[in-house]
């Protein structure tokens, strides 16, 4: 979803949600997400594109709750581990995303990998209740 | 290219304790190739699960359970364009759409 539109897109899914209903917001959130493979930390993908749309859209929830319609009754950081079986799999996952980067250094050192590769990914859930 | 993502099921974990999903009606935005649906599903007593990748969808109704399909219905459509009665739903799940 677009960052500029989304407080509009949000006002009308929350019309279709009962009063008390509950919004679960499932985001990315920063730091960095980190590559991993054999124990060993290889490096960070590059979000520097990707957080500031993600916060600026995920900041349409606290819009509608400055304005009273929602409440924020629970947050919880969760990490999330996606496998690969090789790095160039992982190489390849991420040329498939827009806004994620990955930094020539690491592309480099995943190309070599043969095993098992790990990503860290960060995440927060948000619970907020409709007014 | 095979990846598994979140073999350790911490992902919908964490989507369950944070609402109550028991026979509740769900829309769920940005359902993808239904992973945390298939969790959701169960406890729902519907889901409405959007995603605008066709591909996904198309996958996430290949691979569903059987049993769940009568209270799951996939559609492929952006957040913009979705259209759903009002106040017809008890709980809205954005999953990595916002």
């Amino acid at each position: 979803m677009e960052p500029e539109g989304v407080v509009d897109v949000l006002r009308r899914l929350l019309s279709a949600l009962v009063p008390g209903g509950d919004v679960v917001d499932l985001t990315m959130a920063p730091p960095d997400e980190v590559v991993e493979s054999g124990g060993e930390v290889l490096g960070h993908l590059d979000g520097s594109l990707f957080f500031p749309r993600a916060l600026a859209a995920g900041a349409g929830l606290d819009v509608l709750a400055d304005e009273g319609l929602l409440a924020l009754v629970r947050e919880e950081p969760v990490t999330v581990i996606v496998r690969y079986p090789t790095g160039s799999d992982l190489i390849e996952d991420i040329a498939s995303r827009t806004y994620t980067l990955m930094p020539a250094g690491l592309a480099a050192r995943l190309a070599t990998v043969e095993t098992e590769c790990l990503l860290h990914s960060y995440c927060i859930v948000r619970t907020f209740r409709k007014i | 290219m095979a990846r598994v993502v979140d073999a350790e099921g911490v992902h919908l974990a964490a989507i369950l304790r944070a609402a109550d999903f028991e026979g509740r009606r769900i829309l769920e935005v940005g359902s993808g190739d239904g992973r945390l649906t298939r969790g959701i599903a169960p406890l729902a007593s519907s889901v409405l699960a959007f995603d605008p990748k066709a591909e996904d969808v198309a996958n996430a109704r290949s691979s569903f359970p059987e049993n769940l399909l009568e209270k799951v219905h996939f559609e492929v459509a952006q957040a913009e364009e979705i259209e759903v009665e009002q106040q017809s739903v008890d709980l809205v799940f954005f999953s990595w759409s916002l």
